[in-house]
């Protein structure tokens, strides 16, 4: 009865926490995305040095961990710049938005490397303007390739957002900490933690392979 | 910043060193875990497979944070005390192994079955099929994914700095506390691993093109 009691109690906590982790990776997903796209086009297409820029910035994200990102934008930044105090939740958003988008732009660049060669320059040939032939000719060509990859990568976000934790934003994990002080019970809320980032994940992997089984040729007649 | 090197390299070097051991340690019981976990995971019998199956999904869909903090707290609800260095390489190789697993049975399955067969024909002993045979098939395969999966665990690793392992993330924070010189250390903490996932990466690339010449001429 007891169990149930404080379960009653401690539910809510960790529920809001999880809306606040899931606020955190809708964003961070977003953005990165948009960064993502935003690396491969100045990687394509852009001047040398900010080719050569972006490509550097990549290499740096793969081999930089999360913790210290965070660390060096919440902590080091502020300090170096003499910027007063800084909003941990966007920093934090903002992190991993930049890691993900890192590593999401070696996933496009990957699906764009193994679209059959040629597509581009038929669609140029019928006349079509460059935009209409990455909209219409070769994002519905690489994106149900490249989607089960990017879902990989939006699970990595979720599972590195506990990070934000480290730097007083009241998330899932933290709330998970907190619901521990108060009852004492040092294994039941981090299970519990356990379990709803298990089924938040899930749900990614979930949407995605529905919007695959959507975005495929043959799903589309 | 070279005066912050000069007073305070040995407590950084402490942290690099621990860092490089935990995950050396976790990661290489890591993947004899995961050796055997991909037995069942990729064997017809329903049960084990299931049983192996949840595991390496429960690992590889949780954060690595709460995995750390899950097993500090499983230690401490059984009374076991030891380093904290060490419960964060078990934490490490718990990672590994379900990764480690997910990456064999793909490699298992990519192999023919007329490689199985053809080794058995031959009359080849057991141990034979699976070392000579079909261990350096698996190999061009498994190397790259498992060097990556190294990169991903190193810089996991700085995660176990919430849980009072003194690790590399852990003296940067000692050195803050002492030093308050926030940007510099961070930048030397973040340079050091960097250098360690690219040595790490760049390893795995001389590896990879001795391996490719391996196989193409042997």
């Amino acid at each position: 009865m007891d169990v149930f009691l404080r379960a009653g109690r401690s539910l809510p906590l960790l529920l809001d926490g999880l809306a606040v982790t899931a606020a955190i990776c809708v964003l961070a997903v977003a953005l990165a995305l948009a960064g993502a796209v935003a690396i491969v086009a100045v990687r394509r297409a852009g001047p040398r040095w900010l080719a050569l820029a972006a490509a550097c910035f990549v290499a740096l994200m793969r081999g930089l961990p999360i913790v210290v990102l965070v660390f060096l934008l919440y902590f080091g930044l502020p300090a170096a710049l003499g910027l007063g105090r800084v909003s941990a939740f966007w920093v934090g958003v903002g992190a991993l938005a930049l890691n993900g988008a890192a590593f999401m732009s070696e996933v496009l660049r990957g699906a764009i490397a193994r679209l059959p060669a040629g597509q581009g320059d038929a669609a140029r040939a019928l006349g079509l303007l460059p935009w209409q032939v990455w909209r219409r000719v070769l994002v519905p060509q690489l994106l149900p390739v490249a989607l089960p990859a990017l879902a990989g990568e939006i699970g990595f976000i979720v599972k590195a957002s506990p990070v934000l934790s480290l730097i007083t934003v009241v998330d899932l994990t933290r709330r998970a900490q907190q619901v521990t002080m108060q009852t004492f019970d040092p294994l039941a809320p981090l299970l519990a933690a356990a379990l709803l980032y298990f089924l938040l994940i899930g749900a990614v992997a979930l949407a995605s392979r529905w919007l695959e089984q959507r975005l495929l040729p043959e799903g589309r007649t | 910043m070279s005066d912050l090197l000069a007073r305070y390299h040995g407590v950084i070097l402490d942290g690099l060193l621990t860092t490089i051991a935990l995950v050396g340690a976790g990661f290489l019981v890591g993947i004899a875990l995961g050796a055997l976990l991909a037995v069942p995971l990729s064997a017809s019998a329903a049960l084990p497979r299931a049983l192996a199956r949840a595991y390496v999904e429960v690992i590889r869909n949780t954060p690595f944070l709460i995995q750390a903090m899950l097993l500090f707290a499983l230690f401490g609800v059984l009374r076991i005390r030891i380093e904290p260095a060490a419960v964060g390489a078990a934490a490490v190789a718990i990672y590994t192994a379900a990764y480690m697993a997910e990456i064999l049975r793909g490699a298992l399955h990519s192999i023919p079955t007329g490689q199985y067969d053809a080794a058995r024909a031959l009359g080849l002993p057991r141990h034979v099929r699976a070392l000579r045979v079909i261990a350096p098939q698996l190999m061009p395969f498994v190397l790259p994914a498992g060097v990556n999966l190294l990169a991903t665990v190193t810089k996991e690793s700085a995660f176990l700095s919430a849980v009072s392992v003194a690790e590399l993330t852990y003296s940067g924070q000692v050195v803050i506390a002492q030093t308050f010189r926030v940007f510099e250390v961070w930048a030397i903490v973040g340079l050091l691993y960097l250098a360690l996932v690219l040595a790490v990466l760049g390893l795995a690339q001389r590896l990879e093109r001795r391996l490719r010449w391996v196989v193409s001429t042997g």
